[in-house]
C-alpha cells in the first residue's frame, strides 16, 4: 500500500489545502483514484470534523471515499512547515481507503503506522532519512513485518 | 491503579491507535495497570472484559464519536475527553483523570 513515487521529499509548499490538492493529484497520476475533486473533498469533510494535526509537526489527512480505487499511503515531508490549523505541520501522512473491501491488512498496516507516530524515535527517522528510496524501504519494512 | 479506557475517532484510522499508544504508555510510565479497547476500522480490539472494568479504578474515554457499550461504565468513575488530547497531550488527560479520580473516591 506504500507507493514510492508518493513518497515527495522536501517539498516546498504554502498551505494545507495545496498540500492536500498535490497529494490529490499525484495519486491520481499513479491511478489509485478514480476522481480529484470527490477524494479531495472526503479529505476536507474529515479535515472539517476534527482536523488530523497531532502535535508532533504531523498530520495525517485521510479520506474514505468512493474514488479510491486501492488503499494507499503517501508520506510527504515539507521543507519548511506549512500552518495546519492551529499548529505547523513538517511531517504528513495522506491516506486514502475505499468505501467498501478496505481490507483488514490495510486497515491493520495503518493503524501500525498510527501507533508508531507517537514514538519519537520513529519520527526522527522520518525526519532524517535522505532520499525517497530510503524513507520507501523504511515503511515498506513497517508494512511487511505488519509492526 | 487500574485503568481502562476505550479510544475512537470519527473514521476510526489513524487518532484511535495513537490515543490508545500514548493512555497506554503514560499509564505504563506512572506505573499502573492499564488496558484500552479500540473501536475504530478493525471494528472493537482489546474488548475490555466485564472483569476488566469491574477490577478497574478509573476510566478514560478518549472519544470523539458515540462509542459502543458506554453504559458499561455507568457505575464508575470515568474522564471522558476528546480524542485529539490522548493524542497530543496525554500526560494532561491522565492527570485530569486523576484530579476526577480523587475528587470521586
Amino acid at each position: 500500500m506504500i507507493n514510492k513515487n508518493l513518497i515527495l521529499v522536501d517539498l516546498e509548499l504554502n498551505s494545507k489545502e495545496e498540500l492536500i490538492k498535490t497529494v490529490v493529484k499525484k495519486s491520481h497520476e499513479e491511478g489509485l483514484i478514480s476522481d480529484e475533486q470527490s477524494f479531495y473533498d472526503s479529505i476536507m469533510e474529515r479535515e472539517n470534523i476534527e482536523p488530523t494535526n497531532l502535535g508532533y509537526s504531523i498530520a495525517i489527512p485521510h479520506g474514505k471515499s468512493g474514488s479510491v480505487k486501492k488503499p494507499f499511503v503517501s508520506f510527504v515531508r515539507v521543507q519548511n512547515p506549512i500552518k495546519w490549523n492551529d499548529s505547523e505541520v513538517k511531517l504528513i501522512f495522506l491516506m486514502g481507503l475505499p468505501v467498501e473491501n478496505s481490507e483488514k491488512e490495510h486497515l491493520r498496516f495503518l493503524s501500525s503506522i498510527s501507533r508508531k507516530l507517537v514514538k519519537e524515535e520513529f519520527r526522527e527517522e522520518l525526519n532524517k532519512l535522505e532520499s525517497q528510496t530510503e524513507i520507501y524501504e523504511m515503511l515498506s519494512n513497517i508494512e511487511s513485518k505488519g509492526v | 491503579m487500574k485503568v481502562v479506557g476505550v479510544t475512537a475517532c470519527p473514521t476510526g484510522i489513524a487518532h484511535t491507535y495513537m490515543a490508545q499508544e500514548n493512555i497506554l504508555n503514560e499509564c505504563i510510565k506512572r506505573g499502573f495497570e492499564c488496558k484500552i479497547e479500540t473501536q475504530g476500522s478493525l471494528g472493537i480490539e482489546n474488548a475490555l472484559t466485564e472483569e476488566d472494568i469491574r477490577d478497574a479504578d478509573l476510566v478514560i474515554l478518549g472519544i470523539s464519536i458515540a462509542i459502543e457499550g458506554e453504559e458499561r461504565f455507568d457505575d464508575k468513575i470515568v474522564y471522558k475527553t476528546d480524542v485529539s488530547p490522548c493524542v497530543a497531550r496525554p500526560q494532561e488527560v491522565v492527570d485530569k483523570a486523576l484530579e476526577l479520580y480523587e475528587k470521586s473516591k
